[in-house]
């Protein structure tokens, strides 16, 4: 029971990722009613759960690195105040990453419980905050190029380019969950994997460790956000930073999915030590700064105008102060956890 | 997706009948004002009979386009400047049908030296129609092409223009023309068949902007 209770936390913070990430995958289809909105709750939803379950393993031993929270109550404080930062964040209307909040709370963790932070891991962490954007950029720019020569040279019909863009949207879609569920479960549910409670059971047939059961309980959650909140936040997403068109919405996703998946997938990682070629470290990346990344891309592609600077300054601001406000929030919470409700946040 | 595969088809064949059908309005009216001005008046009344057959089933397709657009939630980014494009391209071939209607009731005799200047008159705005309907086809599906076609219209609206301005001197400063009256019918047709190519450049230069907001 006990479990369950210091759980709610991650489950609260798997909520909110998916009402507000989910965002970012389908916004600008379900706001441009290319795709309705039932649909795309329901692909996010059921992807999430996929990447979460088979793929979310890699960044979260990435997160554990930083600082591995080894008590149930550390976890939920830690969960909580980096839930806590994004309610507040959202609130004040500031773009904020569940990634940095999580990472914000870990160190926070790690300076209440004297466990040193790997500074070589932070700034690999810290590093993606910086190149992550810049990749989804660099990965959107060419994107964009191909698939607007592709368009005027294929004379296709207005009609027909709506039809397919609906489907690559929805593709764009399924696979943005995917990395989504993989790369960022980690934020939900890796402060809890080296406490957790479950064991290996078998699941719709398939056979499980305790952490994926738990990454299903996360991904759960995180359907969960996407399914009662995330089409509020769906209706306005796409019309801030940049205006995008359904087209310009598909290469977005397909930018910021890819650079997820690229921070995600383990098999990859692996393809590329095979053969000697530098590889991605395995780290949770925030989708809305990938998402950023690639909708500046878009606006660099097309000259650069329209940009609003000062929005983007806005959300800059509300990168440098997510974690910290996340450290100090979990560094507090802590405190009252150990002395006030005099429960054990570290061993 | 086989239901949105059906209703994009449906809407992209309304799309085509309905500028086919204004595509024929514009060649039917270029052969009706040949024949008027022959004065063979039998064959421009079934030309005429034609145009206004032709406008029926352009309005009864324009209205299913303009309908399935919202109902079948179509390109959703474009709808708004589709939906004005063909409520605009309702309005040529209304307008065509008005000025032969007006021919084939007031009957106006031109005088013979302005009879060759009429037939160039109405040739320059039946092509600014054509190029109109090629503009709006390349806006599209050939984003590129619609600036030459757009050029086009522009173009016959220009020459459509001057002419105009030649036959409304001549109407006024010829000595063998005195009747007032007729002088006012003959200006009013002048500018009613100009119209048409005015209409049709300012459907154009709405295409170039739309097309501009189409680039992705």
């Amino acid at each position: 029971m006990d479990s369950i209770i210091f759980l709610s936390s991650g489950l609260f913070m798997g909520w909110s990722l998916g009402a507000n990430d989910a965002a970012n995958i389908f916004g600008t289809a379900v706001g441009t009613r290319m795709v309705r909105f039932r649909t795309a709750a329901a692909i996010c939803s059921v992807f999430v759960l996929i990447g979460a379950v088979f793929s979310g393993t890699g960044t979260t031993e990435g997160l554990g690195a930083l600082g591995a929270v080894n008590a149930l109550p550390g976890s939920f404080v830690v969960a909580f105040s980096a839930a806590l930062t994004v309610l507040w964040m959202t609130r004040a209307g500031l773009p904020v990453s569940t990634t940095q909040a999580i990472v914000g709370g870990i160190v926070g963790w790690n300076l209440f419980s004297g466990n040193p932070t790997d500074m070589t891991v932070l700034s690999r962490i810290v590093g993606t905050w910086i190149y992550g954007p810049i990749i989804a950029a660099v990965i959107a720019i060419p994107l964009y190029f191909l698939i607007k020569y592709l368009i005027e040279s294929s004379s296709l019909h207005m009609i027909r380019l709506d039809r397919y863009t609906r489907g690559g949207l929805i593709l764009a879609g399924a696979f943005g969950s995917f990395s989504l569920g993989a790369n960022n479960i980690a934020n939900v549910m890796g402060v809890f994997a080296p406490a957790a409670p479950f064991t290996g059971t078998s699941l719709f047939g398939l056979s499980v460790t305790g952490t994926q059961v738990l990454f299903f309980i996360g991904g759960l959650a995180i359907a969960s956000g996407v399914i009662t909140y995330s089409k509020r936040v769906m209706s306005t997403i796409g019309r801030n930073l940049y205006e995008l068109s359904p087209v310009t919405a598909f290469i977005v996703i397909v930018a910021t999915a890819l650079v997820l998946f690229l921070f995600a997938s383990e098999g990859l990682k692996e393809w590329l030590t095979v053969r000697g070629l530098p590889s991605f470290p395995l780290v949770p990346v925030s989708q809305s700064q990938a998402c950023v990344g690639a909708v500046l891309g878009i606006s660099i592609a097309k000259g650069g105008r329209n940009i609003n600077f000062r929005l983007l300054g806005k959300i800059a601001f509300g990168w440098l102060t997510t974690p910290v406000i996340a450290a100090l929030l979990g560094y507090v919470l802590l405190f009252f956890m150990q002395n006030v409700f005099m429960q054990p946040v570290y061993q | 997706m086989q239901i949105i595969d059906n209703k994009s088809k449906e809407l992209l064949s309304h799309i085509d009948g309905s500028l086919n059908y204004l595509s024929t309005a514009s060649l039917h009216f270029r052969e009706a004002m040949q024949d008027y001005l022959g004065k063979r008046m039998d064959k421009f009344e079934e030309r005429r009979k034609e145009v206004n057959e032709l406008e029926r089933k352009a309005d009864d397709m324009l209205k299913e386009v303009k309908y399935e657009l919202y109902a079948y939630m179509l390109i959703p980014d474009t709808r708004g400047d589709v939906y004005k494009l063909m409520d605009d391209l309702d309005d040529v071939i209304d307008f065509i049908k008005d000025v032969l209607l007006e021919l084939s009731i007031e009957k106006p005799d031109f005088p013979d030296f302005l009879r060759e200047d009429y037939n160039r008159l109405s040739e320059y705005s039946a092509k600014a129609v054509s190029a109109l309907v090629k503009a709006v086809r390349a806006f599209f599906s050939q984003i590129k092409a619609v600036d030459d076609q757009v050029n086009k219209v522009i173009f016959y609206e220009k020459e459509a223009d001057k002419l105009e301005e030649a036959i409304r001197r001549q109407i006024f400063e010829n000595s063998e023309l005195t009747d007032l009256a007729l002088k006012t019918q003959y200006r009013r047709f002048t500018e009613r068949i100009t119209r048409i190519s005015d209409i049709s450049e300012d459907i154009a230069k709405n295409v170039l902007i739309y097309a501009i907001k189409r680039k992705i």
